[in-house]
């Protein structure tokens, strides 16, 4: 509830902000002095080849990497990164987190709800809306191993949003899966957007992301070459993007 | 700590049966098969073929009884004896055998067996070989010998100790090996790491499991131990197992503080590895090696009252003397803090290392 009256009278305050982040691997800088800033309730975009260092971005923002250089702040300082508090506020989907292969559905969003609900009636509740949301029913009962790659992306999606978190972090959500399920996902994200989330997603597909966000974050070798409304990314800024994902354009890890 | 990640492993350790099952059930079949097994079917051999003696001069009532106890019987005239015994004066005994015949050998042998465990103090033993090299005398002692008088207490000073490491070593790689590099492999642990808990609660349920688990091996080995026991008295009366519960409590206390030490040193080798295929063989080669070092140490240096200080080798000390002599709570206190302190350790380097990004999950 605090937090809710907060969104109401901050909308746009920054609730995600880099200054000067670097993270190096050795002498290799995955990510290259990044400062950028996320408004609460927004879409915000980042888009990059792969191994352009948006993974990496995204591991540092939820905390599961430390930066080598630079700070962050989440919700203007109030939220500690990698407390206790920001785990419960940042939903982060990724393929490096799937949920548990050999439990089911239910007893993934079971296990995982019951760290955010005391109650038994109402996880019972949230895991069948989430449930229904995602229209995960005919497989509730099914172990995950042997869901189709975009029910085990459902999954993945439904195990983080049933803690309801502040901001949904999305990796690649679309990767890999069939066109329905990525419409699917888009409702998702549109609904959750409407609801008042901030959504930060990550993508290699232009389309995707024009069509999602209102801001976006270009990427490329570890630095950030753009940020801002799609339309205003110039020619030339496309073109070595473009360039980029018709050669690498694929599976991003 | 959290209930429900406590849960979540508990839930993830019983989906592996397999692993779980092997490692509750082959106790139950391996300890009655590799004790029980061989020492019935030695007993019951030894009782089939009896070994014959006769006595010339003056009879020694006191070794005639003590040997018609076990396998031997008395014959008396134009018989083919086995062993020919000679009393004379002064309680002293002269065995002549033949060292060229079999069923001589055999029986020389288990007749100073006998006079071993039976501690004859007073009894001077010589020997005549009528074979090779007949009329070369040897002479035995049998003073000051100190053996164990019982072949039940034998099998336990030496079964308990090396079958009970062995399967906390095990267990230890089976159970701990699995937690943080399984994960690894099956690209979940980001999922544990996202979830609203800290490192050190994560690490620190992951090894409550481990060594609940391990715990769980070793009750499985102490049923196992019992029903080798149980098994080998029905089957022989040869053998008695003359050991006290508390005996047994003491033992499964060493075993259970072990349990700790080996959990914590096999999560941390998970840690370290980058996947299940690396932590295997690392956990496997630094198992084996703990297993040795306290096995090799515990036995070798058995008299050795100091052992009870040196951490790893005073579990194998304390598992066989257990069952000797009386320990005393002096004893089980060092030990006590003696591991207590080395897991402690182990445990902290656990957590350090599992907080560090570069061992969380692959890069």
């Amino acid at each position: 509830m605090k937090l809710k009256r907060w969104r109401e009278s901050n909308y746009s305050m920054a609730i995600i902000k880099l200054h000067h982040v670097t993270k190096c691997y050795g002498d290799t800088k995955a990510v290259n002095d990044i400062s950028l800033t996320i408004h609460q309730g927004e879409v915000y975009g980042l888009l990059g080849e792969n191994g352009a260092g948006k993974t990496t971005l995204l591991r540092i923002i939820t905390g599961l990497i430390e930066p080598t250089d630079g700070t962050y702040t989440i919700n203007g300082g109030e939220i500690k990164p990698k407390s206790i508090e920001a785990k419960r506020y940042l939903g982060f989907v990724t393929t490096d987190a799937r949920p548990l292969p050999d439990l089911t559905v239910q007893e993934n969003l079971a296990l995982f709800g019951s760290f955010f609900y005391k109650d038994k009636i109402q996880l019972h509740s949230r895991i069948q809306e989430i449930i229904s949301d995602l229209e995960l029913q005919p497989h509730i009962n099914k172990r995950v191993d042997v869901l189709s790659t975009g029910n085990k992306q459902k999954v993945a999606i439904a195990r983080v949003l049933i803690g309801d978190p502040e901001i949904l972090i999305l990796d690649e959500p679309m990767n890999g899966l069939d066109v329905s399920t990525q419409q699917k996902i888009r409702q998702l994200i549109i609904q959750l957007k409407e609801q008042g989330k901030t959504i930060v997603f990550t993508s290699h597909n232009m389309n995707e992301i024009a069509e999602l966000t209102e801001r976006i974050g270009v990427i490329q070798k570890g630095s950030l070459i753009f940020e801002g409304a799609i339309q205003h990314l110039t020619y030339e800024q496309r073109v070595p993007f473009l360039e980029g994902l018709l050669v690498d354009g694929g599976d991003q890890q | 700590m959290n209930l429900a990640y406590f849960k979540k492993e508990w839930k993830e350790y019983s989906r592996n049966w397999k692993s779980s099952l092997l490692m509750l059930l082959l106790p139950l079949f391996i300890f009655p098969v590799s004790i029980a097994l061989p020492v019935t079917m030695l007993t019951m051999d030894k009782e089939e073929t009896p070994f014959y003696f006769k006595w010339e001069g003056e009879e020694n009532t006191n070794v005639t009884s003590l040997l018609t106890q076990h396998q031997f019987q008395q014959i008396t005239k134009d018989e083919q004896e086995d062993i020919l015994l000679q009393g004379n004066a002064n309680d002293s005994v002269t065995i002549h055998f033949n060292s060229n015949k079999k069923e001589s050998r055999y029986a020389l042998e288990a007749i100073e067996q006998l006079f071993i465990n039976q501690q004859m103090a007073s009894l001077t033993t010589q020997i005549i070989d009528l074979g090779e090299q007949p009329e070369q005398m040897l002479q035995v002692q049998v003073k000051d010998q100190h053996q164990p008088s019982d072949t039940g207490l034998e099998i336990a000073t030496y079964f308990v100790p090396m079958g009970i490491l062995l399967m906390v070593v095990l267990g230890g790689i089976v159970h701990g090996s699995a937690t943080v590099s399984g994960e690894k492999d099956r690209n979940t642990i980001q999922t544990s790491l996202l979830l609203p808990l800290s490192r050190s609660q994560i690490i620190l349920i992951k090894y409550l499991v481990t060594v609940i688990t391990n715990i769980l091996t070793v009750i499985s080995s102490y049923t196992g131990i019992v029903l080798a026991f149980i098994i080998i008295t029905k089957f022989t009366d040869k053998v008695t197992f003359d050991f006290t519960s508390k005996q047994m409590l003491m033992s499964m206390y060493v075993a259970f503080l072990a349990c700790f030490l080996y959990s914590a040193i096999h999560v941390c080798l998970s840690i370290l590895a980058k996947d299940l295929k690396e932590v295997q063989t690392f956990s496997t080669i630094i198992g084996m090696l703990l297993l040795f070092i306290a096995l090799g140490l515990g036995n070798l240096l058995v008299d050795k009252a100091w052992l009870i200080w040196l951490p790893i080798a005073n579990q194998a000390f304390l598992l066989s003397q257990i069952f000797h002599e009386p320990i005393a709570l002096l004893s089980l206190i060092i030990y006590t803090i003696s591991t207590l302190s080395i897991t402690i350790g182990v445990v902290y380097l656990m957590i350090t290392l599992f907080k560090k990004e570069r061992f969380a999950f692959k890069q």
